[in-house]
């Protein structure tokens, strides 16, 4: 009896101090509510899964500039992006692992920016791309292949701080605003299907000139993962189509382009390098963009939809679900919030004359 | 048996609590941004050229009497080189502040923000009316390279040389010099 007393003594003993550590780590975790709120991507997709006939995977090139609401709007097509910042193209495949754990879609889109980064840029970006995957032998592959130098170093380390990752912001503490009790529990959704909407405009006054790279080749390894994403797409039956989003930073080099082109051909896959497509889709970037040409307005982003969308249906065999009572009543809901976004923002620029975040409050 | 129980509870805490410190970076504070990259502690700013390069400042560039010493605080070099032609900011891809370009016509100067202030990330030589102060200019030949770098240049169509913090890389085409373009080292 008394050795009963003691296991269970230590068993709840067990469970506060978990439940304490449990609390602190949900405290002390950044909740990208107030900056970095594209931290929030990768996360919020798991509410939006299922029922996506085309996948969006990359870089802010995805997520800023294709409008998932507008695609179903007007071709009946349903969609998602799984963007976050500069989403490394190892990043892409194993958001496209992930997502296969949910969906299969039937197209999935690629922006090929990422081509240009052959090795992890920041520890930063890669908790950005990767603290808000689901648990997984995919995210486990993936915060192995995405190590910095320096989390490499403490590999066992550094995946015990994606398990745990009060071990990674214990020192927060310091940093703790009112956003990190308030939202401790739950946040707000950020993205529309994965789109990150801003209506504000900052137009292209000058682009400076691109300095000449010493090698244009493309790193080894990005070739690989953009072979693993091409096999993974052809096992599953997906077609795979290859985009240049058309923004204009960061510079794409001639020479990039002519060796998607050259891969694209020889492995039989849609490429279209959009930014020869400015002038048909009609963008003005003296208005359709929010930081002078790196990422797309609302309004760009629409203008762009709908040229992809038109794109879509002379490329693939993608069915047109509107009039579907299934995915009429999914999609309503994310109008609404997508018009109530629109207005808050609009509203907020009207009376403040400046965005101070993305829900225009 | 309480006792023994707090006891437990105690121990426990105790060696999460140090594991946690000491298992992951009480040292390191990767905060939000978990920018690792830090300024190379150059205190040097727009001051006057008086020779040639300094082992401590890297390779420098020179315009008039205003040295841009790679990772150098931005702000004095910047006001010294006076009004650009044209300027281009845009959000950092390390995450802090803003990337921002000034062109001069001849060259570009590009500055990186950490800690709230902006530092000399880089320069690109864009024509032959600037030189290096080793004398390299666009339109030099790959003896000039090795002459000003020591370095051999002959049929490559690029090299690179590094003094302290900074990297100077030079592009070359039919052996005469298309690109130089200075790069800060974090």
């Amino acid at each position: 009896m008394k050795a009963l007393k003691i296991i269970i003594r230590i068993a709840a003993a067990l469970l506060v101090f978990a439940l304490g550590i449990w609390l602190l780590q949900r405290l002390l975790v950044p909740k990208y509510v107030t900056e970095n709120e594209e931290g929030l991507l990768v996360k919020e997709y798991y509410s939006y899964a299922g029922g996506n006939d085309v996948l969006f995977i990359g870089d802010c090139e995805v997520y800023s500039n294709f409008s998932p609401v507008r695609l179903w709007q007007d071709f009946g097509i349903t969609s998602a992006i799984r963007g976050s910042p500069q989403q490394l193209i190892w990043h892409s495949y194993y958001m496209l692992e992930d997502t296969l754990r949910y969906e299969t879609p039937k197209v999935v889109v690629f922006n090929v920016l990422s081509m240009k980064y052959g090795e992890p840029q920041s520890e930063a970006y890669n908790r950005l791309a990767l603290d808000g995957m689901k648990w997984s032998d995919v995210k486990y592959r993936a915060i192995k292949a995405s190590m910095t130098e320096e989390e490499a170093d403490s590999e066992a380390l550094t995946v015990a701080s994606y398990v745990m990752p009060i071990l990674r912001f214990h020192s927060r503490w310091n940093e703790l605003t009112g956003a990190d009790f308030k939202y401790m529990f739950g946040t707000r959704q950020l993205s529309h299907n994965g789109y990150v909407m801003r209506i504000d405009v900052k137009p292209v006054d000058t682009i400076p000139k691109a300095a000449p790279l010493p090698d244009y080749s493309f790193a080894d390894v990005c070739w690989d993962y953009l072979e693993k994403i091409r096999t993974l797409c052809d096992r599953n039956g997906i077609q795979l189509i290859l985009i240049k989003a058309p923004t204009l930073r960061p510079h794409w080099y001639d020479e990039w382009d002519e060796q998607i082109v050259k891969y694209a051909e020889e492995k039989g896959l849609c490429y279209v390098n959009i930014l020869n497509e400015v002038e048909t889709i009609g963008i003005d970037y003296t208005t359709d963009t929010f930081d002078a040409g790196m990422h797309l307005n609302l309004s760009g982003a629409e203008k762009l939809t709908k040229w992809f969308g038109t794109y879509l249906k002379a490329n693939t065999a993608l069915p047109n679900h509107r009039g579907e009572a299934e995915y009429e009543e999914k999609w309503i809901d994310r109008i609404d919030y997508y018009n109530e976004m629109a207005e808050a923002q609009a509203k907020q620029l009207s009376e403040n004359g400046k965005l101070d975040g993305y829900w225009g409050d | 048996m309480k006792k023994v129980t707090k006891k437990l509870i105690a121990a426990m805490a105790l060696v999460l609590i140090c594991a946690v410190c000491f298992a992951y970076g009480c040292a390191s504070d990767p905060g939000d941004s978990g920018k690792t990259q830090t300024p190379a502690g150059n205190n040097a700013t727009a001051a006057p050229a008086t020779s040639g390069t300094s082992d401590d400042n890297g390779y420098v560039f020179k315009h008039g009497d205003v040295t841009v010493i790679m990772n150098a605080p931005a702000a004095d070099i910047i006001a010294a080189l006076g009004t650009p032609r044209s300027y281009y900011e845009e959000p950092s891809c390390a995450f802090e502040g803003m990337d921002k370009t000034y062109s001069y016509g001849s060259f570009d100067v590009t500055t990186y923000t950490e800690g709230g202030a902006d530092y000399i990330s880089g320069v690109v030589l864009w024509d032959d009316s600037v030189e290096t102060p080793e004398g390299l200019y666009i339109g030099a030949k790959a003896a000039d390279v090795t002459k000003a770098y020591g370095v051999d240049a002959a049929g490559k169509t690029n090299v690179s040389v590094t003094r302290g913090k900074s990297n100077i890389i030079i592009l070359l085409k039919d052996d005469t010099v298309t690109s130089i373009q200075y790069l800060a080292i974090y």
